[in-house]
């Protein structure tokens, strides 16, 4: 077995998934490692959401508006399925200080040509008509958000760069890393040595733990979010809905449990989140976290109060002390790239993708990512947790 | 069919017949008894059909957690036949596709 290849991409999640396939569309030879296998993190426990109004106008709106483009484009030349919908989304206000906020924060992108507004009250039936309105008292709209299947679109970029020669290890975990003249020279791995001119981190909640073995300490953090998910039933839920806070910047202190969902084109809805920071890897759900998912969903959506959860589950994401992403070539090891801490990574995996796969090969350097590089952590400070 | 001789739980004891309505025809069924049950009992085997190629799904793993035997039950799609008693008047029907979203006429 060839164990020497061109580039190795540690993390089988959305991330890695997109630039192993535009790595291996440009005629690079690839392997994927992953600890679990793809798609088995935040990738496959995602709501699959198309969310804009959270990001800050800049790159991730660019990543954005070109990954829809993309997303059609695999669609049209028959590479996956990716089940992208523009229905159009809504953040959840409860109050008039709330709403206030949300007609500050929605200029911003009115400005720069998206399409939003803010519903108040019944027009807030016009996009989801078995919202409550007792309860939600506006809603931040906006068009150009949707929905997308993560489980097609992760497998469907491994599936293509593994049919075009990528190989993919799962259940396959780095263990430590060798290093000379600031390259890494050899990842270690429970099933033995790889070796690549290039590595690429794209290992989300564990990014941290990974870049320890190299002797760096990304500021990178995790919390569990658990979602449940109904069985299939009529399309009765238009667009994503998220919690308001996400979009006008409240902070929340400790533990949260917000409601946002999405109704996906088989009929399931998933219903989120009870999300908390811990300190481990562990994947449970929380009853406590469950009982009071479900009271918010009935009391958001009291006509839909007879939908049968089937299952619930957890998935470890991350997010990353400044809040943005660590994205680009490490300063210290000369041939490391990492793509980690991606904030709703499915609305920009695919242009970040490809910008990725850009940087790793011709060495090239956009200066529109120049905030997200690595090498902010990379200054010799400890974190504490 | 039911077993009325049972080799360990012994002899079916007196139960009170109940009447419920499956695709608008009246079966007997014995109440509290799951409605998979009483089903099979009458004959019907085909519980829903699925989503995309309507193929007839029926009783599978008969303890709630496969999903396959879902009916709509009293107005309320999705029910799990196989661990949902029998009541007296029950409105029972086989379900085709995706269950009921809401009663909104007008969707969205």
């Amino acid at each position: 077995m060839n164990k020497k290849v061109d580039v190795i991409v540690i993390g089988a999640g959305v991330v890695g998934g997109a630039i192993a396939y535009y790595l291996t569309k440009k005629g690079k030879s690839v392997i994927i490692l992953d600890q679990d296998e793809a798609a088995s993190g935040a990738s496959g426990g995602n709501n699959g959401q198309i969310s804009i109004i959270d990001r800050e106008p800049g790159i991730e709106l660019d990543w954005a508006k070109e990954s829809m483009k993309l997303y059609k484009e695999y669609e049209e030349i028959d590479e996956f399925e990716t089940d992208l919908e523009l229905t159009g989304g809504i953040s959840l206000f409860y109050n008039e200080d709330e709403i206030r906020i949300g007609r500050e924060v929605i200029k911003k992108y009115n400005e720069i040509g998206y399409h939003c507004e803010i519903l108040i009250g019944e027009d807030i039936k016009k996009q989801e008509p078995y919202i409550n309105t007792e309860i939600v008292k506006g809603a931040a709209y906006c068009k150009e958000e949707g929905k997308l299947n993560p489980f097609s679109i992760t497998l469907g970029f491994i599936d293509n760069a593994v049919e075009k020669g990528s190989k993919l290890f799962n259940k396959t975990k780095v263990l430590d890393f060798k290093v000379k003249d600031n390259l890494i020279q050899e990842v270690i791995t429970n099933k033995g040595s790889f070796y690549a001119e290039k590595v690429v981190v794209a290992t989300g909640a564990w990014t941290r733990d990974l870049m320890s073995k190299l002797d760096l300490d990304y500021k990178i953090f995790y919390g569990r979010g658990s979602l449940m998910v109904t069985n299939p039933v009529e399309a009765c839920i238009k667009g994503p809905i998220v919690p308001g806070c996400f979009t006008i910047g409240t902070l929340y202190e400790g533990d949260w449990n917000l409601l946002g969902l999405t109704q996906h084109k088989n009929g399931t809805i998933t219903i989120g989140q009870d999300t908390r920071s811990f300190n481990d890897y562990n994947k449970g759900i929380s009853y406590e976290g469950t009982v009071h998912l479900a009271k918010l969903f009935s009391e958001h959506f009291p006509e839909l109060i007879n939908l049968d959860i089937i299952r619930v589950w957890s998935a470890i994401t991350p997010h990353v002390a400044d809040s943005l992403p660590i994205y680009g070539f490490s300063g210290k090891y000369h041939n490391l790239f990492v793509a980690a801490g991606l904030k709703g990574a499915f609305t920009i995996a695919p242009a970040a993708g490809k910008m990725a796969a850009d940087m790793i090969l011709e060495d090239t350097y956009d200066h529109r990512v120049e905030e997200y590089s690595p090498a902010r952590f990379e200054k010799g400070e400890k974190y504490e947790n | 069919m039911r077993i009325k001789h049972h080799p360990i739980l012994g002899e079916i004891t007196e139960k009170k017949i109940v009447v419920i309505y499956v695709d608008g025809k009246k079966i007997e069924a014995i109440e509290g008894e799951p409605i998979a049950a009483a089903l099979l009992a009458a004959g019907i085997r085909i519980f829903r059909k699925t989503i995309k190629t309507a193929e007839p799904r029926g009783l599978y793993c008969g303890i709630g957690q496969c999903n396959d035997c879902i009916m709509e039950v009293n107005g309320v799609s999705n029910v799990r036949t196989c661990v949902t008693l029998v009541e007296d008047g029950m409105v029972v029907k086989t379900q085709v596709g995706k269950g009921k979203g809401g009663d909104l006429d007008d969707k969205y």
